[in-house]
């Protein structure tokens, strides 16, 4: 071969020298030790690893990617309804609401929820919006919901339980993904991710758009035909980058932003609830760095900054309305009866922004000894001068410190101690204890009893509220003639002065593994106090009332005591098949006038979710939820709900593609009322296609 | 791996001087003490530890007069390694080194792997007396872990890429005398193993690495840890470095160990100065390292390192 005599010998030993030399470093490192003897990142540290069940000082439900999928939700609080205990429904067909154990109208300001360790829980009015939270269901690797109580690991408003969401770790997705939907109902849903790799950089963009008509068609209501104008769309485009520095830096950047227009208010309704059009924004950066050294302290500094923005403007009337003598006498000094034509427009624009820096601390004394500690900062102000009365940025801090061990007395029996210190603007100082037993019975069996204290914060509506409602009238007197005139409603006014709402825990658990633990049941007994329970209370002594009868204020007055008992069972009788049973009973015991917080949440609630995969990579999976008659806060009761879902999937590859075709149908047993009595949730069907790379 | 490659240009150039030394050495080799001469493929960290613990184990286990000189790979000194009855290379880049160097009688290669080496375990090789202590372990020994740490597993995940690839047949031959299945993944390209990853993890009860650089490296090991926690499948690394970043356990073997069995083998050559160095194989001294927070998080008791190394020992020295 003539081109083999171009070189000499040596030249070509240089030539292959050199080529080794090109080598991409992982080629020629193959055989080398240095993958033996180097050191690596932490990946697994104890932030990332969830509790063994046996070590949880709390019952714990975990949802993780399977079930998402499987269940067939689209929203978030479809998902929760896979925890024992939660209460979840709509309020409209465009605003979502979720509450551990009731005691919750349509903002659920009684659980904490955290997405990647960020609170979500808004200030102004408590509880999430859910709707606009820059995040697909897709994204998320697992959802833990910690059932009870835990301001000590998660502050005020972690009060009678805590979500926690986890996205996925950016190394995780590769390539591109796509996921459509359409469906009855004007649903219809678009999903585009992409991740990929630079180096130590590890990078998701996802892009997604949903739409949804709402409730069906017309319903009578309070003897009215009622048409919900709930409509909803939310478009969301969120960014994750992990970037591993070395062996014992990470860092995390996240950054997100939704808007999610909605329809509110019905047609031929109330006519202080026109429809109407609500814009929601929600924005979003996350920065987190951590550090887990190899001694095994592992520390992290996370600092996000969070944005909320609603715009509604609201124009109720113009109402014509009969005035008697009296009214008109005080409106004008005339003793004649006359009609008031009235019309109001209500600016419900709210800027909410958040500014929090944490710092956490973990490590292990001694074997199997856990300690952790930590601190933040946090200052959140509210913009609104349609709720607050006042147009200027009304401001809360709050600095926290919390530590909490985890100590074995004995081989099988563990302690768990922890505290957390607040002070916020609203509630001043704040205690917030917690004492834990865990007893190991056996290898797969353990008890655990757990007592703690945890208090919510008022929320700034609470605290602060102060909604006036101003009305240009006409008032027109038989004989006499017209007077334009403005008079100025109080809808809203807070009284102010409210103390922290506080409650005490105690919890006996047993946790069990049967079967090589493929079959797990969990069993909770609880007794909870609540002392100072903040209650919207109405007065309707208004000199005029055009807008509303009511005046409402909030009163720190009521007690509420909550007992029963909760059981979880998780079967996985093969690989290929998951079955979970979940069973509530509550008994809501309270000293409100109306007795409203004991009927807030179901005696009972059930829940069934069970998934196979079958040959072909057929999958199917239901997941029905069961709930006594109950009654959310401040709206009429509604009757038992009992909502099956079904989906049947099937697999199939498309190119160097893994593709997957889903048929999903929601509440096909039926119509339903749902949350108050104008919601009819009628069954709903949808299909969905995804392309995944493989 | 320039200067790796640059110091191997270096030597080509070297070689002409090198025979010079080679006849000095032959001449003067009469009546000296048994010389040992260690190259180094780095002044440092492993390396050197290794030397050290050389040094420090020959001394307590041998009293027969014998002369350690040491150089490092980028340097070699050529006329002591002329002259050395025994050369040991420690890491790869010294024992790569060897078909270059000076000739000598025996030459004994300490932490490298054996997987792309030139010596596969058992082995001879030609005029030259080799032989090896690799840095791994026994396909064996890593599945007796497994079947310590892990009883009821049956599934072996494997993941392998386009050099591993070699090592299919051996390892189901090794999982199959278990009575296990072995589960095979092949990742064809370098970067893309997340498909090739969840495919092998529903079929798998448990994850086993296998030094390859294209599939098990820093930059995957993310993905890799974090997608088989997320599947509850626990990942059996081969390094403490892999227990610490998140896999269950390990088997591994530190250079001091390694250090241990070489002073050995070394100290009976001494004894017995016509004496050739047994065949190349794994090491016979080795940990166990068990990442308990894994465990406990997976839902696993598992039993503590000493005890799991003493079974292994027991499994190992059972007939």
């Amino acid at each position: 071969m003539w081109y083999l005599k171009l070189f000499s010998r040596r030249q070509w030993c240089r030539l292959s020298l050199l080529a080794l030399a090109l080598l991409p470093p992982g080629l020629y490192a193959q055989q080398d030790e240095a993958a033996f003897l180097s050191e690596l990142p932490v990946v697994l540290s104890a932030t990332r690893l969830k509790q063994s069940r046996h070590d949880t000082p709390a019952a714990v439900t975990v949802i993780d990617r399977h079930m998402i999928q499987a269940s067939g939700a689209r929203t978030l609080v479809d998902v929760l309804r896979l925890v024992p205990g939660m209460v979840t429904g709509y309020a409209t067909g465009s605003q979502q609401v979720a509450s551990y154990h009731g005691m919750a109208d349509e903002f659920s300001r009684r659980m904490q929820v955290l997405v990647d360790g960020r609170s979500v829980y808004q200030p102004d009015f408590g509880g999430v919006s859910w709707s606009s939270l820059p995040l697909a269901l897709e994204d998320i690797d697992r959802i833990e919901v910690i059932r009870g109580p835990n301001s000590v690991a998660y502050g005020t408003n972690s009060f009678l339980g805590v979500i926690s969401i986890i996205t996925r770790h950016a190394a995780e997705e590769q390539g591109t993904y796509t996921k459509l939907t359409r469906g009855s109902d004007d649903i219809g849903d678009a999903l585009l991710r992409h991740g990929g790799r630079q180096g130590a950089l590890d990078y998701r963009l996802s892009l997604q758009y949903q739409q949804d008509g709402g409730f069906d068609g017309i319903t009578r209501y309070k003897n009215r035909i009622w048409d919900n104008h709930d409509w909803s769309r939310a478009r969301r485009l969120t960014g994750r980058a992990d970037y591993q520095a070395n062996a014992t830096d990470r860092w995390e950047f996240q950054a997100g932003i939704a808007e999610s227009p909605q329809g509110k208010g019905a047609l031929f309704s109330d006519p202080s609830d026109p429809p109407h059009t609500q814009q929601k924004e929600n924005n979003f950066v996350q920065l987190r760095w951590e550090r887990s050294n190899p001694a095994g302290h592992e520390f992290h500094v996370q600092f996000h900054r969070d944005e909320h923005v609603t715009r509604d403007l609201l124009l109720v009337g113009p109402v014509t309305t009969d005035l008697d003598a009296a009214t008109v006498n005080q409106l004008t000094g005339f003793l004649v009866p006359g009609t008031l034509t009235a019309s109001a427009l209500l600016d419900g624009y709210l800027r909410t922004q958040r500014h929090d820096l944490e710092f956490q601390h973990r490590y292990s004394p001694a074997a199997g000894t856990r300690f952790v500690w930590g601190g933040s900062l946090r200052m959140d102000r509210v913009r609104s001068e349609g709720w607050f009365g006042r147009d200027d940025w009304l401001y809360h801090h709050l600095y926290r410190v919390f530590g909490n061990a985890e100590i074995p007395v004995t081989q099988d029996l563990k302690l768990n101690l922890g505290a957390m210190l607040e002070h916020n603007d609203i509630i001043g100082h704040d205690l917030s204890p917690r004492l834990a037993l865990n007893y190991r019975l056996a290898e797969q069996h353990s008890v655990r009893t757990a007592w703690s204290l945890a208090s919510r914060t008022p929320a700034m509506i609470e605290e602060i509220g102060n909604l006036v409602g101003v009305i240009d009238a006409e008032l027109t007197i038989p004989g006499l003639g017209s007077q334009d005139f403005t008079v100025a409603e109080q809808l809203i006014l807070s009284s102010g002065g409210l103390p922290r709402e506080r409650i005490e825990s105690v919890e006996i658990g047993y946790f069990g593994e049967f079967f090589e633990r493929r079959l797990q049941l969990d069993v909770k007994v609880f007794y909870d106090e609540v002392d100072e329970l903040i209650t919207l209370t109405t007065t309707q002594n208004k000199p005029i009332a055009l807008l509303s009868n009511n005046l409402i204020d909030f009163e720190p007055t009521d007690r509420a005591r909550l007992q029963g008992i909760e059981t979880q069972l998780d079967w996985r009788p093969s690989t290929h098949t998951m079955v979970r049973f979940g069973h509530a009973y509550i008994d809501i015991d309270s000293d409100d006038l109306q007795e409203e917080y004991s009927r807030s949440a179901p005696r009972n609630s059930y829940l069934l979710f069970a998934s196979h995969r079958f040959p072909r990579q057929l999958d199917a999976s239901l997941a029905w939820h069961y709930t006594e008659r109950m009654q959310w806060l401040e709206w009429e009761s509604i009757n038992a709900i009992s909502r099956l879902d079904l989906r049947f999937a099937k697999s199939f590859r498309l190119g160097r593609q893994r593709a997957q075709l889903a048929l999903v149908g929601q509440n096909i047993l039926g119509d339903h009322v749902e949350f108050r009595r104008g919601n009819r949730f009628d069954p709903r069907a949808f299909i969905q296609l995804s392309l995944a790379p493989d | 791996m320039l200067r790796g490659a640059s110091v191997m240009i270096g030597r080509c150039l070297r070689l002409l001087p090198v025979a010079g030394f080679l006849l000095a050495g032959l001449a003067s080799a009469a009546d000296q003490p048994y010389r040992i001469e260690l190259l180094l493929s780095e002044r440092n960290g492993p390396y050197q530890a290794l030397a050290q613990a050389l040094h420090a184990e020959l001394r307590q286990l041998s009293d027969q007069p014998h002369q350690l000189g040491q150089s490092l790979a980028d340097n070699p000194d050529y006329q002591a390694i002329a002259e050395a009855d025994l050369l040991v290379t420690i890491g790869s880049q010294a024992s790569r080194l060897v078909d270059d160097l000076p000739a000598r009688r025996q030459v004994l290669h300490v932490l490298v792997p054996s997987t792309g080496h030139p010596l596969p375990p058992g082995s001879v090789a030609g005029k030259t007396h080799h032989s090896a202590i690799f840095i791994d372990q026994p396909w064996h020994r890593q599945l007796n872990l497994i079947r310590l740490a892990l009883p009821g597993v049956g599934r072996i995940g494997i993941l392998l890429g386009n050099t591993s690839r070699e090592l299919q047949a051996e390892l189901e031959t090794a999982i199959d005398q278990q009575q296990w299945q072995a589960q095979i993944g092949l990742v064809p390209e370098a970067g893309n193993y997340l498909g090739p990853l969840r495919r092998l993890l529903e079929q798998s009860e448990v994850l086993l690495a296998v030094p390859d650089q294209q599939v098990f490296n820093r930059q995957n090991l993310q993905g890799i840890l974090l997608t088989s926690y997320r599947r509850e499948v626990p990942m059996i690394g081969f390094s403490p470095g892999y227990v610490r970043a998140g896999a269950l356990a390990a088997v591994y073997s530190t250079p001091e160990q390694i250090a241990t069995q070489a002073a050995h083998w070394i100290a009976s050559l001494l004894a017995e100065p016509g004496r050739q160095l047994p065949p190349a194989r794994h090491p016979e001294y080795y940990s166990v390292a068990v990442n308990h927070q894994v465990a406990r998080s997976l839902g696993l008791r598992i039993p503590g390192e000493t005890d799991l190394l003493h079974s292994l020992q027991a499994l190992e020295t059972q007939p």
